[in-house]
């Protein structure tokens, strides 16, 4: 990018950008209203960082949103080892959510079903596999744009790629269902 | 299962998608030169969101009054004790409202261990320790929730007078500034404040002292401007 961060508009990365970061998120988490609360302490901390840095440039908004993102996860993670979880929160499954956004109660029950299984068996993997598996298959990062996310060798994520679809498939398999 | 419906299958996760009205009350943030205006407020005001999304609301209605800068919103970590209404729980709040804890705490007691993990940028956590002491912990109680009745009593007599037909005039010869910001802004928002002070008054009677407080300051601050 040729544009200093002054010069970028942060609306248009917002929009280009927050879908992905969402889902990147609540793929992590267990509840919506974090997601949105994580989501929006990434952009939140962006914003900061290019009001504090306007002479500045960066290469890759991507992978900065990324990594922000997936800091703030592990520093939730973190404080929530510490403190009790709200009980307030309400945590919806994404069966649950996908089952009421379909006409078919029958089959939206069998895709939000699968849909939570996946997610449940991404949250077993090694995350570190699980992100990659998430950036490629899901939000369609080539291997390029994830290495410079994870600051990995190219061919290293190439095995992480492997290596996680063989987890994933080995947790859903040892599923009853 | 194979690879191929494996990847398939990922990709059905492709339709997890934010909720729209939080993109769009989010994004507001990011306007550049946004000012503070009534317009915003009334945005942000038609949304219907639930109870536990209330706190959060209100942080960014005061951030488009211009009032706080809503990277100052601190997390309020309390530690599990004996009193419901102070059970640990992570809640964004206003940094004026954990300022104004730590204030009530220092208050009741000397020995209260208050630890502030101010980063910059990402917002400051306040801890409440509190001593063994019961007496310590009920006088924090009973503090917190008499700072909220008074600013709740306050604003229902300011209510009261203007339902009384104080002309517009009276109210802006009314020497007392913030009296007449509460009568010029009830006037516009009248509905949207009697619905937040509702939800204050519905926090304090369920002894869900924090989120009262923070209910009540952000009311504050929409008056003074």
């Amino acid at each position: 990018m040729d544009k200093t961060l002054s010069e970028m508009n942060f609306t248009d990365i917002y929009d280009k950008y927050l879908g992905k970061i969402y889902r990147f998120v609540f793929l992590k988490v267990d509840s919506r209203e974090i997601a949105q609360d994580l989501a929006s302490e990434t952009f939140t901390r962006t914003f900061e960082y290019f009001k504090r840095n306007a002479d500045k440039k960066i290469d890759n908004i991507q992978a900065f949103l990324f990594r922000t993102a997936s800091n703030i996860v592990t520093d939730y993670y973190r404080q929530k080892s510490r403190t009790n979880v709200p009980l307030e929160f309400v945590t919806k499954t994404i069966a649950d959510r996908a089952a009421s956004a379909y006409e078919r109660p029958d089959l939206s029950l069998m895709r939000g079903e699968q849909m939570s299984l996946i997610q449940s068996a991404l949250h077993k993997m090694d995350s570190r596999h699980a992100d990659v598996v998430v950036w490629h298959f899901i939000e369609d990062l080539s291997v390029t744009e994830i290495a410079e996310i994870t600051g990995r060798p190219e061919g290293t994520i190439r095995v992480m790629l492997h290596r996680g679809l063989k987890e994933l498939r080995n947790i859903l398999s040892s599923h009853p269902s | 299962m194979n690879e191929q419906e494996l990847i398939k299958q990922l990709k059905t996760l492709k339709n997890i998608s934010p909720d729209k009205e939080w993109v769009n009350f989010t994004r507001s943030q990011f306007i550049p030169g946004k000012a503070a205006g009534t317009r915003s407020i009334f945005d942000i005001f038609m949304f219907a969101v639930p109870r536990p999304a209330a706190v959060i609301v209100m942080v960014g209605v005061v951030v488009v009054a211009g009032a706080m800068n809503m990277q100052s919103a601190g997390v309020l970590e309390f530690e599990v004790g004996t009193s419901p209404a102070l059970t640990a729980s992570l809640k964004h709040v206003s940094g004026e409202t954990a300022e104004e804890v730590a204030e009530i705490q220092e208050i009741v007691a000397r020995k209260l261990v208050t630890q502030y993990a101010n980063t910059a940028n990402e917002g400051s956590v306040n801890t409440v320790v509190f001593n063994k002491d019961a007496e310590e912990r009920e006088n924090f109680q009973a503090l917190l929730k008499e700072r909220i009745e008074t600013k709740i009593a306050r604003f229902n007599d300011l209510f009261a007078q203007l339902e009384s037909g104080e002309s517009v005039l009276e109210i802006l010869a009314n020497p007392r500034r913030y009296e007449q910001n509460f009568k010029v802004i009830a006037g516009e928002l009248g509905s949207q404040i009697k619905d937040l002070l509702e939800q204050a008054e519905q926090a304090l009677a369920e002894g869900d002292l924090i989120t009262a407080l923070d209910l009540v300051n952000a009311i504050e601050k929409l008056i003074e401007g």
